[in-house]
C-alpha cells in the first residue's frame, strides 16, 4: 500500500487497523523505515483499530523519530483518535494536535 | 545418602491443588445452621495433608500458614468452637490465599506473604478470642471473596464500606505478551472501566518494553498501563473487568491514597519521564505538550506532575507516555505477586495427567494383542508359502484392529470428566451471586462426561464467562422474577452429554432471555446489519457473537450479552467447536456448545493443490463444487467473488496462498470448497478432492514453526506430510490481501 511520493513514503492503514493485519503492515513499514526520508501516515479510511493496530504505529513513530526523520498524518479516523485516547496513546501517537 | 526432594514437588503440588479444591468445595457445602461433622472433618484432612506436605518438602510460608488454619479447624471439628459464617469466609480467603502462595512456589517465585500475614492475623485474632475484621484492606483478595455473604459477627460494617469504595483505585494492567492472540483487547476493558464511573479515567501508558521496530512481533503486547479509576467504584466491578484476563495479566489494584511511598515515588519517576520525553520529541510533539500544559478543555492532556494526576471534576481524560522502565513498573511486578490468583499457573496445568488404573490396564491388554499378533505375523513370514494366504489376510486384519483399539486406549487417557471444569462454579456463582443480590441455584448434570484434557483446559474460561453473563445478565433481580411470577430463585443449570461423536456443554438460565428487539435495534445502529433488514429470531440471536456488537454500550438491560461473545466464540472455533444460542423472552436462554471430543485427531478432507496433498476439517467444509469460471466477478476490480445461491463468497487459490509452482498455466478442471470459519463462508479453489480419513494432528510450532493458515500436520498413508489448513487463519490471509495486495484474480 505504500505510495512514494519523491523522497516520502505514504503508508495508508486501510480501513482495518488491526491485529489480522498487522503482520502484513508491519512488512510494509519496514520498508518504508529502509526506504523512506519522511512518512507520511494515512488513516482517514479506517473503521476500526486496536491495541496491536495502534501499538505497531506506536513502534513506527518511534522507529522514525530515533531515526531524525519526520512523521505525519494525513488524516485520522474518529476510531482512530478514540481508541488512541482509551489506550492513553494520543500523545506518544502526536495526535494531540492533528 | 540423600534424596532428591525436588523429584516429588510437582506431585505435592498437584495433590495440593486438588486438596484446596477440596476444601473448597466442601466449606462451599457448609453451613453454620448444620454443621456436618464430616465435611469438616474432610476439609481438616485436606488442610492437614497440605501443612504435611509443605513441611517435608520445606515450604515453611505454606506449614506455617495452615498450621492455624488447621488449628482454627480443629477445634470447630473437636466441637471446642462454634462454626460462623466469618469462620467459612475467612477459610475461603486463606484457600485463595494458599493457591496463590502455591502458584507462585510451583513457578519457582517466593510467594508474597502480605496476604498470608493479614489472614494469619485474623485467624490469631479468632484463636485467641477476639472477633477478627474479615476485609480486604490490601485489595489482594479475591474481589468476590470480599463482597461475599460475610455479614458475621463482629465485621466491622464501616471499614468494609470504605473498603469496598474507597474514592479511586490505581490500577496496574502488565498484559502477557499473547493477550492479543486470545482475543482480548485492553481498550474494551478500559472502555468497561469508564462505564464504571462519572468521572474520566487516566489511563498511562508504559511502552518501555516496545523492542526495536524489526525486532517487533506486531501481534504480541508489548505495552501496560496504569489507570486511575476516579470516584466510589466496588473493587469488585473493577475485577468484574479483567476477569476474563486475570491468569493473562499482572494486575494490582491499588485504593488511592493508600499507595505505597514506592507507589508515589514511581508515579513521580513516571511524570518526570514524562516530561523528558515531552520535550524530547519533535516539534509537532513539543507543540502537542504545549497545548496540553494549559489545557483543561482539550480533549487529551499529558501528565506533567504527580500533581496534576489529581482529578478535578471537570478534568477530562488524561493520556500521557512513559518512555523508559520506571520505579512504578518494577514495583507493579513486586505487589502483583499478592494479588491471589484463582487458579494453578500456565505452568503447572499440562505438566501431567492422572491416569485411572482401569485405563492403564486396558491399555496393557491391547499391547499385550499387539505383541501376539505381530509374533503370529513374523512366525508367519518365516515360512511363507501362498497356501498361507488366508492366514496372512486374518492377520493383517487383526493387526489393523489391535492399532485401532490401542489408538482409542491412548485417546481415553486424555479423556478427563468434565467435573474437573466444572469445579470451579459453585464458588463462582456462589460468590457473584451474593455480589449481584440474586439468588442462584446451580444445577450440574453430566459431570462425568469425559472429554480430551486439551479441550477442557481451553474450554474453561469461555464456560466462566457464559455463565458469569447469565448470571449477570440473564438471570433477574429477585424483585424482577417475583413481579414475573418466577420462583425468586434463578436457575443456571451445565449440562454436559456426548452426541454424535461430539461433547455438547448447555449453559441454560431460566432468566429474562434475551431482548430481540434491542439487539436488533442495537445492530442497525452500530451499521452491522442494513437497517431494513428484517431478521429472523435465531439471525438476531447470532448479532450477539459478532466483535462489533460486544462493544455495545451497558445501558440497555441486553448490551451485557455481547460483551466478549465474539472471543467466546472464537475460542470455541478454534477448538473446531460451535456456538449457539436458544432464547426465548421471559423464559431464559440457553447456550449450546459442540466441541470434538479431541484435538488429536481430526477427520479431514484431503485436496489435491498442484503435486501437494492439503486436509481441510470435515466440520468446516459447507460443500464442494465444481468451479465455474464464469460465475466468477471481481469486486471493484480486485477481490473474485462468486455467486453461490443467494450470497456472494469471495474466491482464494490455495495455490497462490502456498505460492506453490504449477506445471501448467492454469488449473484444469477446478474445484472449488466452501467453508466457514468465523461465521464467515470462503470458497477455496483446489485442483480436486481426494479422499476423507481421520488423521492425526502433529503440531507444527513444535516441529516446525508457526505458519499463517496451516493449524498443522500429518503424515498420510504413504508416508508424506500433509499439511492442515486452518480456516480462520485462512479467512485472514484473505482479509489481509484484499486489505494489502489487492488483486488475487481466481482461476
Amino acid at each position: 500500500m505504500g505510495v512514494t511520493v519523491s523522497q516520502s513514503v505514504r503508508i495508508d492503514c486501510g480501513t482495518r487497523l488491526s491485529i489480522e493485519c498487522v503482520e502484513a503492515l508491519h512488512q510494509e513499514m519496514e520498508q518504508a523505515v529502509r526506504d523512506a526520508q519522511d512518512i507520511f501516515l494515512k488513516a482517514d479510511d479506517v473503521q476500526y483499530c486496536d491495541t496491536a493496530g495502534l501499538q505497531l504505529l506506536l513502534a513506527l513513530v518511534q522507529t522514525v523519530q530515533a531515526a531524525g526523520l519526520q512523521i505525519s498524518w494525513q488524516g485520522v479516523s474518529d476510531v482512530v483518535r478514540d481508541t488512541s485516547k482509551l489506550l492513553g496513546l494520543t500523545s506518544a501517537l502526536l495526535l494531540a494536535t492533528d | 545418602m540423600s534424596i532428591d526432594l525436588s523429584q516429588f514437588h510437582q506431585v505435592f503440588f498437584e495433590e495440593s491443588f486438588e486438596g484446596l479444591d477440596a476444601m473448597e468445595s466442601e466449606l462451599l457445602n457448609l453451613s453454620p445452621d448444620s454443621v456436618d461433622a464430616e465435611t469438616v472433618n474432610t476439609i481438616f484432612r485436606a488442610a492437614h495433608s497440605i501443612k504435611g506436605g509443605a513441611g517435608t518438602f520445606g515450604f515453611v510460608q505454606i506449614s506455617e500458614f495452615t498450621h492455624d488454619v488447621e488449628t482454627l479447624l480443629d477445634e470447630i471439628r473437636s466441637g471446642q468452637r462454634a462454626l460462623t459464617q466469618t469462620h467459612v469466609d475467612l477459610f475461603l480467603q486463606t484457600v485463595d490465599c494458599l493457591r496463590a502462595m502455591m502458584t507462585s512456589l510451583n513457578d519457582g517465585d517466593q510467594p508474597d506473604m502480605t496476604r498470608a500475614g493479614e489472614l494469619k492475623q485474623q485467624l490469631k485474632a479468632i484463636l485467641a478470642g477476639q472477633q477478627p475484621v474479615v476485609s480486604s484492606a490490601s485489595g489482594a483478595d479475591d474481589g468476590a471473596a470480599s463482597n461475599g455473604s460475610g455479614g458475621g459477627a463482629g465485621v466491622d460494617e464501616a471499614e468494609q464500606d470504605e473498603s469496598a469504595s474507597p474514592r479511586g483505585w490505581k490500577i496496574r494492567f502488565v498484559p502477557a505478551l499473547d493477550i492479543l492472540q486470545t482475543g482480548n483487547e485492553p481498550f474494551r476493558m478500559f472502555r468497561e472501566l469508564q462505564g464504571l464511573t462519572e468521572t474520566p479515567i487516566e489511563v498511562l501508558v508504559n511502552q518501555s518494553a516496545l523492542p526495536e521496530f524489526s525486532a517487533l512481533e506486531p501481534e504480541q503486547c508489548y505495552l501496560s498501563w496504569t489507570i486511575r479509576v476516579y470516584g466510589e467504584v466496588a473493587e469488585a466491578d473493577l475485577r468484574a473487568v479483567f476477569e476474563w484476563v486475570e491468569d493473562d495479566c499482572q494486575i494490582d489494584y491499588i485504593p488511592l491514597g493508600q499507595e505505597s511511598e514506592s507507589d508515589q515515588e514511581g508515579d513521580a519517576v513516571v511524570a518526570t519521564e514524562l516530561q523528558a520525553a515531552a520535550d524530547s520529541t519533535d516539534e509537532t510533539a513539543n507543540k502537542a505538550a504545549d497545548e496540553v500544559a494549559n489545557a483543561t478543555a482539550v480533549e487529551d492532556t499529558v501528565v506533567t506532575d504527580t500533581a496534576k494526576a489529581e482529578p478535578t471534576v471537570d478534568a477530562c481524560s488524561v493520556v500521557a507516555e512513559v518512555a523508559a522502565p520506571t520505579a512504578a513498573s518494577a514495583n507493579s511486578s513486586a505487589n502483583n505477586s499478592a494479588a491471589a490468583k484463582a487458579k494453578p499457573s500456565r505452568g503447572g496445568d499440562n505438566s501431567s495427567i492422572r491416569v485411572s488404573i482401569d485405563k492403564v490396564d486396558s491399555l496393557i491388554n491391547m499391547v499385550g494383542e499387539l505383541v501376539i499378533t505381530q509374533s503370529m505375523l513374523g512366525q508367519l513370514g518365516q515360512d511363507f508359502d501362498l497356501s498361507r494366504l488366508a492366514r496372512l489376510q486374518e492377520g493383517l486384519a487383526q493387526l489393523e484392529q489391535n492399532t485401532r483399539e490401542l489408538q482409542e486406549s491412548v485417546m481415553k487417557i486424555r479423556m478427563m470428566p468434565i467435573s474437573f471444569a466444572f469445579s470451579r462454579f459453585p464458588r463462582l456463582v456462589r460468590d457473584l451471586g451474593t455480589q449481584l443480590g440474586k439468588k442462584v441455584n446451580l444445577v450440574m448434570l453430566g459431570e462425568n462426561t469425559e472429554l480430551d484434557k486439551t479441550v477442557m483446559e481451553k474450554i474453561g474460561d469461555p464456560l466462566v464467562h457464559l455463565v458469569r453473563n447469565s448470571l449477570d445478565h440473564g438471570l433477574e433481580t429477585t424483585e424482577k422474577r417475583k413481579a414475573a411470577g418466577k420462583p425468586e430463585s434463578g436457575t443456571i443449570t451445565l449440562n454436559a452429554f456426548h452426541q454424535g461423536g461430539n461433547i455438547v456443554i448447555e449453559v441454560k438460565d431460566d432468566g429474562a432471555g434475551l431482548n430481540e428487539d434491542k439487539i436488533l435495534a442495537k445492530a442497525k445502529q452500530r451499521g452491522l446489519v442494513p437497517a431494513e433488514a428484517s431478521l429472523t429470531s435465531e439471525e438476531i440471536h447470532q448479532l450477539i457473537f459478532l466483535p462489533g456488537f460486544s462493544t455495545a454500550d451497558q445501558v440497555s438491560d441486553i448490551s451485557g450479552r455481547g460483551v466478549g461473545m465474539d472471543v467466546v466464540r472464537r475460542n470455541i472455533n478454534e477448538l473446531n467447536g460451535t456456538i449457539e444460542v436458544k432464547s426465548q423472552r421471559g423464559t431464559g436462554s440457553t447456550f449450546v456448545i459442540r466441541l470434538p471430543l479431541t484435538l488429536a485427531i481430526l477427520d479431514g478432507q484431503l485436496v489435491k493443490v498442484c503435486n501437494q496433498t492439503y486436509i481441510f476439517p470435515l466440520v468446516s467444509i459447507v460443500e464442494s463444487i465444481q468451479l465455474q469460471k464464469q460465475k466468477l466477478n471481481n469486486i471493484s476490480g480486485s477481490q473474485p467473488v462468486m455467486k453461490l445461491r443467494d450470497e456472494y463468497i469471495p474466491i482464494l487459490r490455495l495455490d497462490r496462498v502456498f505460492n506453490l509452482r504449477r506445471a501448467g498455466d492454469d488449473f484444469d478442471d477446478p474445484m472449488l470448497v466452501v467453508v466457514e470459519g468465523d461465521n464467515e463462508k470462503i470458497g477455496i479453489v483446489v485442483d480436486d478432492l481426494l479422499g476423507q480419513q481421520q488423521v492425526v494432528i502433529k503440531s507444527l510450532e513444535q516441529n516446525y514453526q508457526k505458519v499463517a493458515g496451516v493449524s498443522g500436520a500429518t503424515i498420510l498413508g504413504d508416508g508424506t506430510v500433509a499439511l492442515i489448513i486452518d480456516i480462520s487463519g485462512i479467512g485472514k490471509k484473505l482479509e489481509a490481501r484484499t486489505s494489502t495486495s489487492g488483486p488475487d484474480k481466481a482461476a
